[in-house]
């Protein structure tokens, strides 16, 4: 048995997952899962990818103890899911909010706090940090049943978060947010990432895996279908992006003349057209401009930094206070040309990670960096293996921006 | 704006500084009303006047000597005694003293669990509805009702916070079950069964009619609140326990717990934790609601009463004050006529009998095998139960009968007043027939008594009629003397099943009341932890449909107890009739399964005024939390089993 604190232990082993459901005559109904193979390595921000009911959150739910394999292992932290200690070190967001309804926020947070035996202290500083970061400390109040569905998600990523686990299971993580709250997840995943946790990332929507993981596996039919980081799979070697200023028509020309001069008529430019700012970055820009003219809201507000236990293993108090006198919404995304999600935002993370002990970088050799993602790429290659059909591989870029 | 307003309020009432200035407000309260009525209610004169005149016995009792009968007086006048310091209790200004510290020490423990204001603002609403309709004579009704509710409502209140209170420590069995508390009270289901009660509980005082005497007023109280409570409690109880399971399960809330260090273990003992706590609150709102009326109803007037054990020809004790205090209000060791048992008593007139009972039937019934054990065992079953009946009854001729009473060494020792208790079945029981019977105790001698049928009647028996054993021989003649002649009836009677008892007070109501309050709760614990069980692997309608079955059959263990006794599962000819063989093999499943439960009977104890002793109170509890474990020990093994991510609902 591996030892769970091996820092060379993986931190989720699966081998020849597979889960056949039966129906009351024990005949097999659907095979949702079916000899998947695969396995998390510490600090990994790992994405789940694949269509709806492909596989996905049964091999989440098999992870973590919901469901038994029908053939095939599991181990998470070297230990079997059913594990109690192991859980310690473990957070979990459904796929949808599963919460007590008749609770508010913050008897949420206190009744999952207390499943962890956290003493008081340590308790109420966590739920407001977590109430803040998930921008419901104004209706922490209200009982949950109120709450629209995005508000829920994320009281729901806050109870994941409540432990401060060192492997997190996100299961469509930004199911049922608004383009705010989407980004902010992202950004929590990819600083918590940054930070040495675990993540295991579901999800259909491309865009949030794309902008986070650091590996991936494709399922489709419970079967895994590709494997790799995001650079082997997204990169696309047949063609180049280059962006500048406007230009007038003639520089173009000029410029698509020296191409075809110096490939010999093999190259030359195929589209030129003015990027156009992207429906995340405009919504973002309205938002902060209704913010800055305080009207007021009784939903979800922006959200504040990230919760500073979050950041640090060590001195979380002195970070608290540190953070706290830093009080620049992390969030606060200005309209920017393109997002830049991979980059690590705001004076608040350059402080905390001057004054903090940085935590441990990832081994190169293992896990690549939290990635940078281009900030144009085509998606049909995700696409095309998403929905089996290699044919649009042989079919070239559709929509490229230049 | 509602919020925000009881936030502050909150805040303030959570206050320190205010707990402490309420508190001592609220004991000088307490301390100034006990001196005002202290100074209102100057000490009576003692009334030594004579409770019960033992004429009436004597002229019963030709057979005693002086000496028997100089006795007899004394344990008569020792009796006075007793009800002369039983009424002195009545005015007595320590008790009074008591009942104000008590009530500043729960108003104190409200403040200090920080609900002064909300109890403060609570009362005042309370009062602003509940005055205005004390006015007026058409709506007293509501407004006893409604202040009742309240009363009860805050107890309520106070309860469920102390219990969360108790509850909030930080461990996942604690978490679990604070949880399930909240969940009792914030969802509509669980919260209109609560309300429920509470409305229920308060109207059954209005319910009472003023007219009949105040011991059946008090008994009927005790019966209807006390066993509708437990009843309404229960079946909450089962609901809430399947519910809080199954739907979390259903509604996949279970996963965000499970996926946390929680065990299998910890999960189902926090849930039945949480639902013990609440049965426990509920039974304590109940309970002490039932015992502040039941006190309230023997401070008034009984029949035959001018004033509360005040009687018009100076007598102290009137006969309904006197049955109510001695028989209700009572924890009475109950003592039932030993049961005739031939096949112990005499085995080989037993089974000479059974033999030829068996040739008998043989003889009208070829096809009956009297060598197959099966029917010899039925017939011997049915043979000693005709032998019991039979013993029960006293027919005309020879016209007597003689039963004896064991255990009774105790009350003789103390010199305790026994009270003979009997009822007499004849024919269809007419109301308007009384029979003449007789009995005859050892130095008393005999007593007749001109006997109602299908109606209790009582003896009270000075404890020298108990003989140096432990036992009373009591001997039933069905007739009379008429001088030295004794004429006896034409028609036979008998005593049902329970119905021939002796008794002696070995307690104080109160502690019994407590008792019986804790045995309740013992029970529902038991409940909860079947409907927990059940909840773990079934959805919700079938797991209900589990639970509910279980809480009917051990709630009817003693009806079905009674009624195996008539139910016979051969035909005429004596051949075992299958369908009735069955129901009777289930019948004594359950009832031998359930059969401490049964026999436990708490809300008849306490309304027939019956012990139930710490003995018992241990035993019971002892095998039913020894049950409740290992259904826990089931319910884990079978929880830790569940695919939580499949619903076998679905």
């Amino acid at each position: 048995m591996l030892s769970a604190t091996d820092s060379n232990t993986p931190i989720v082993v699966c081998q020849q997952l597979t889960r056949i459901f039966r129906d009351f005559w024990m005949r097999p109904r659907a095979r949702a899962v079916d000899s998947l193979t695969f396995q998390i390595d510490k600090g990994e921000v790992f994405g789940l990818l694949g269509p709806n009911g492909s596989g996905k959150s049964t091999a989440i739910k098999m992870i973590l103890g919901l469901l038994r394999p029908t053939s095939g292992r599991v181990a998470i932290f070297g230990k079997p899911p059913t594990d109690v200690a192991t859980k310690r070190r473990i957070g979990y967001l459904p796929e949808e909010s599963y919460l007590y309804q008749f609770l508010n926020a913050r008897e949420t947070l206190e009744y999952y706090a207390k499943l962890f035996e956290q003493d008081y202290r340590t308790r109420e500083r966590r739920i407001d940090e977590l109430l803040d970061m998930v921008g419901l400390q104004g209706a922490q109040f209200r009982p949950v049943r109120e709450y629209s569905k995005g508000m829920q998600r994320r009281i729901g990523l806050a109870q994941a978060l409540i432990n401060d686990p060192e492997f997190l299971v996100l299961d469509e993580p930004t199911t049922g947010l608004d383009p705010i709250g989407t980004r902010q997840v992202k950004d929590l995943i990819i600083e918590l990432g940054r930070r040495g946790k675990t993540i295991l990332l579901s999800s259909h929507l491309l865009a949030d895996v794309e902008d986070c993981v650091s590996r991936m596996i494709v399922l489709y039919g419970g079967q895994k279908r590709e494997e790799g980081t995001c650079e082997s799979l997204l990169e696309r070697r047949e063609r180049l992006l280059i962006e500048s200023e406007p230009l007038d028509d003639d520089t173009i020309a000029e410029i698509d003349a020296v191409i075809r001069r110096r490939t010999g008529g093999d190259r030359q430019i195929l589209s030129v057209t003015r990027p156009r700012q992207k429906l995340e970055e405009l919504f973002l820009s309205i938002v902060e401009k209704a913010r800055a003219q305080q009207i007021s809201t009784s939903g979800a507000t922006h959200g504040g930094e990230t919760a500073a236990f979050l950041k640090s293993d060590q001195s979380s108090e002195i970070v608290s206070r540190l953070v706290a006198a830093a009080d620049e919404p992390l969030q606060a995304v200005a309209p920017a040309p393109a997002p830049a999600p991979a980059a690590p935002k705001g004076p608040d993370v350059n402080v905390l990670e001057a004054l903090t002990k940085p935590a441990p970088a990832p081994e190169k050799d293992k896990v690549a960096p939290p990635p940078a993602p281009p900030k144009d790429f085509d998606r049909s290659v995700v696409d095309s293996l998403l929905s089996g059909n290699t044919q649009n591989d042989q079919q070239g870029p559709k929509g490229t921006n230049h | 704006m509602w919020r925000d307003f009881y936030g502050k309020l909150d805040r303030v009432q959570q206050a320190r500084g205010f707990k402490i200035a309420a508190s001592i407000a609220i004991v000088l309260l307490a301390i100034g009303g006990f001196v005002a009525y202290w100074l209102a209610n100057p000490a009576p004169a003692v009334d030594t006047a004579p409770i019960v005149q033992p004429a009436e016995v004597e002229a019963e009792t030709p057979g005693l000597t002086p000496e028997e009968k100089a006795e007899y007086k004394s344990e008569v006048e020792r009796y006075q005694r007793a009800v002369a310091q039983l009424m002195a209790g009545q005015t007595d200004k320590t008790s009074v003293a008591v009942g104000f510290a008590a009530a500043a020490g729960v108003v104190v423990g409200a403040i200090w669990l920080g609900l002064g204001l909300t109890l403060a603002l609570f009362v005042l609403a309370a009062a602003a509805v509940v005055a205005p309709l004390a006015a007026f004579g058409s709506t007293r009704d509501w407004s006893r009702l409604l202040g009742g509710v309240a009363l009860l409502g805050a107890s309520f209140t106070v309860l469920m916070r102390l219990l969360s209170m108790t509850f909030s420590g930080s461990h996942p069995v604690l978490a679990i079950a604070r949880n399930t508390l909240a969940e009792a009270v914030r969802l509509k289901l669980s919260l209109l069964f609560i309300v429920i009660l509470l409305f229920a509980l308060a109207s059954v005082p209005g319910m009472l009619n003023a007219q009949t005497p105040l011991r059946y007023r008090v008994q009927s109280f005790l019966q209807y609140a006390t066993g509708g409570s437990f009843w309404f409690i229960a079946v909450l109880i089962v609901l809430f326990s399947v519910s809080t399971v199954a739907t979390e399960q259903r509604g996949k809330v279970i996963w965000q717990t499970m996926t946390k260090p929680v065990s299998s273990a910890q999960y189902i003992l926090g849930k039945w934790l949480g639902i013990a706590g609440l049965a426990a609150v509920l039974l304590s709102v109940t309970g002490v609601g039932v015992f502040f009326f039941v006190e309230f109803l023997r401070a008034q007037p009984a029949h035959g009463e001018i004033g509360p054990f005040k009687t018009r020809d100076g007598d102290t004790l009137s006969e309904d004050r006197r049955f109510l205090e001695t028989q209700i209000l009572a924890s009475r060791v109950v003592v039932e006529n030993e049961p005739v048992d031939l096949a112990t008593n005499d085995p080989a007139k037993f089974r000479e009998a059974v033999a030829g009972y068996l040739k008998e039937i043989h003889d009208s019934n070829a096809a009956f095998d009297p060598t197959d054990p099966t029917n010899q065992n039925d017939v011997a079953k049915s043979l000693n139960d005709q032998l019991e009946r039979s013993y029960r009854a006293v027919e005309p001729a020879p016209g007597w009968k003689t039963y004896t009473f064991k255990g009774l060494a105790d009350a003789r020792d103390k010199s305790i007043l026994l009270t003979f208790r009997f009822k007499i079945d004849a024919g269809s029981n007419r109301p308007d027939v009384t029979l003449k019977i007789t009995f005859a105790f050892d130095r008393i001698g005999l007593i007749t008594w001109d006997c109602p049928l299908g109606q209790y009647q009582t003896i009270t028996l000075p404890p020298n009629v108990i003989r140096e054993d432990g036992t009373l021989s009591v001997g039933v003649i069905n007739g009379a003397f008429y001088g030295n002649n004794l004429r006896l009836n034409a028609e036979p009677f008998s005593f049902p099943k329970s119905a021939l008892a002796v008794s002696y007070s070995a307690g104080s109501y109160r502690l019994n009341f407590a008792r019986v309050v804790f045995i309740l709760w013992v029970k529902l614990a038991f409940l909860a932890m079947i409907g927990v069980f059940a909840g773990t692997f079934l959805s919700f309608p079938v797991a209900s449909l589990v639970a509910f079955t279980v809480f009917i059959a051990a709630e009817s263990t003693n009806f079905i107890q009674k009624a195996l006794v008539v139910f016979d599962d051969m035909d005429n000819k004596g051949n075992v009739v299958m369908w009735k063989w069955v129901i009777v093999r289930i019948a004594e499943s359950i009832s031998g399964i359930f059969k401490l439960y049964g026999d436990l009977q708490p809300t008849a104890r306490i309304v027939d005024g019956a012990l139930l002793s710490w003995s018992q109170v241990a035993v019971g509890t002892t095998v039913l939390a020894g049950a409740t474990g290992l259904i826990y020990i089931l319910a884990v093994a079978i929880f830790r089993r569940r695919e939580l991510a499949i619903y076998s609902g679905n």
